[in-house]
């Protein structure tokens, strides 16, 4: 593959243009050498950064146009106006628009429009980490912590001399381990949660478009708290919950099992009714599950899969039932008789 | 800055309540300005062309559908705007244009970059030719589909997916002192 077409791939890539067949190929042709993988890399920031563009401002006397466009219009605030004579008001002086005024603009007042920037307000020392679909990466982190970004994430660190914590924001999932450092806390700022640890592992999933905030923490304890500051205190094996709708936190009933699949690749499910089962593999494989007899809901499986893949699980759930499972794009439907099947 | 209320907004719209065009205005007129702007860099003509996105906004105010916010609707007119006018003035071609590269002061603007990086990545953004640097904005800033850009453009999609390309060679080259 030349220069020209890597990059025509790369940019199909990046705006989400890019068909399956020609996915696989720049995949394949990527992954052959760490020197392509580079220049992928490379791209990826490339594009992440390109998002730092500032829009030209351009300066204009909003009251004078104003008064402008009102005199054009020149439609009284009255509802009750007849619409056919306000068109051809409209029509008429629509023309003359484009016959082009000569008028004297004067140029006051300086506003400014930052279109792209959202987070003004944000501290500029901050380091950022960002990964796009169907992209996860590792990263480490100045204070030697590592962490793991599942894809459409965007993290932001800052450990400056002058703030007494390492201040993390978190929109996406990320599994985080932690540098011990007892003096300075890292807390991670995901919706209006505050995450507090000084030394563990865990899985963090805020993305922002869903309603919960969800932490699962492997080792060590963590604290997780809502704007005023009502706390959990989660220790390994267990999970919190922050609700963005009610702002409460709250701890898992049940440990969230295979929180960080998306990670290390492996799905566990000991004894877990299929209800459970198809929840977590519609959330890993962007797959909705139907049950046509909604009794088979109960029945449960064990599964440890290593390098875990859809197919693989669903062939295990196959096996030895007398169940049928269809597959199309979107959706998995599982019909059959649940009697005989474990519960 | 404010946006006002969604709802509330479309009925006193659909009751001709000029006011709320006023408001309207007052808010959007210099964000449609700037989108225009970047299109266009004849002042005089961005202003025509402003004045006019808002009197196409009031002739449909009854059967307008804004589903995420009127800053973001009006901005997609300004855009359309500006690329119906280039489309009709055949003023993509990469030759010299005085339309499209007129140098702007860009004294005043400087101030309001935040750091270093957004100063690079725009002037980067800045050198691409023009053609290609209204493609990668339509894709990249805009996200509009190849399909869209080179509908609105009267371009096919095979020069969107060329532009492109060359656009992220043209970066790489502009912006490699950030990229490791």
């Amino acid at each position: 593959m030349n220069d020209e077409l890597f990059l025509e791939l790369t940019a199909k890539y990046l705006s989400q243009e890019i068909s399956a067949s020609e996915r696989q190929e720049l995949l394949a042709w990527v992954a052959a050498s760490e020197d392509r993988q580079r220049r992928f890399d490379e791209m990826i920031q490339l594009w992440n950064i390109t998002n730092e563009y500032v829009e030209e401002t351009f300066e204009t006397n909003t009251q004078k146009a104003w008064a402008k466009l009102d005199k054009v219009l020149d439609v009284p605030s009255k509802a009750d106006e007849k619409p056919t004579q306000e068109a051809k008001v409209i029509s008429l002086n629509r023309f003359k628009i484009w016959t082009r005024v000569a008028a004297a603009i004067v140029f006051l007042g300086f506003g400014y429009w930052l279109f792209l920037n959202p987070k003004l307000s944000e501290p500029s020392m901050a380091i950022v980490f960002q990964t796009i679909e169907n992209q996860s990466k590792e990263v480490q982190l100045p204070d030697g912590s590592t962490v793991w970004l599942n894809e459409k994430t965007t993290l932001r660190f800052i450990d400056s001399a002058s703030i007494n914590e390492r201040w993390v924001s978190l929109e996406g999932e990320a599994f985080f381990d932690v540098e011990r450092n007892e003096q300075k806390p890292f807390t991670i700022h995901a919706g209006e949660s505050v995450t507090t640890v000084l030394g563990t592992s865990f899985n963090l999933r805020a993305y922002p478009q869903e309603t919960i905030v969800e932490i699962t923490v492997e080792s060590g304890k963590v604290k997780l708290e809502n704007k005023v500051k009502e706390e959990v205190q989660l220790v390994a094996g267990k999970s919190g919950i922050y609700d963005q709708n009610s702002k409460k936190v709250s701890i898992r009933k049940s440990k969230l099992e295979n929180a960080d699949a998306w990670r290390s690749q492996k799905l566990t499910f000991s004894h877990a009714p299929l209800e459970e089962i198809a929840e977590t593999l519609e959330r890993y494989f962007d797959k909705q599950f139907i049950f046509k007899n909604p009794a088979l809901k109960k029945c449960t499986f064990h599964i440890e899969e290593q390098d875990a893949e859809l197919e693989g699980i669903l062939n295990m759930i196959e096996f030895g039932s007398p169940w049928t499972i269809q597959r199309t794009d979107s959706t998995i439907i599982i019909d059959g008789d649940p009697s005989g099947c474990q519960q | 800055m404010a946006e006002l209320d969604l709802a509330d907004t479309i009925i006193r719209l659909r009751k001709d309540d000029k006011k709320v065009l006023h408001e309207l205005f007052e808010l959007y007129h210099q964000p449609v300005c700037s989108a225009i702007f970047r299109y266009i860099k004849d002042k005089a003509l961005v202003e025509d062309m402003a004045q006019n996105v808002f009197i196409r906004f009031w002739e449909k105010r009854h059967s307008i559908e804004v589903n995420s916010s009127f800053s973001a609707y009006l901005r997609r007119m300004a855009i359309n705007e500006a690329l119906a006018y280039l489309r009709k003035q055949k003023h993509y071609e990469e030759e010299f244009n005085p339309n499209m590269v007129t140098e702007v002061d860009r004294g005043v603007e400087q101030q309001y970059l935040h750091s270093e990086l957004q100063q690079n990545v725009t002037n980067a953004i800045n050198t691409l030719p023009p053609k290609c640097k209204i493609v990668f904005q339509l894709s990249r800033h805009e996200g509009l589909t190849y399909r869209e850009i080179a509908e609105r453009m009267g371009i096919s999609v095979k020069t969107v997916e060329n532009q492109m390309g060359k656009a992220l060679r043209i970066l790489r080259e502009e912006l490699k002192g950030y990229l490791s």
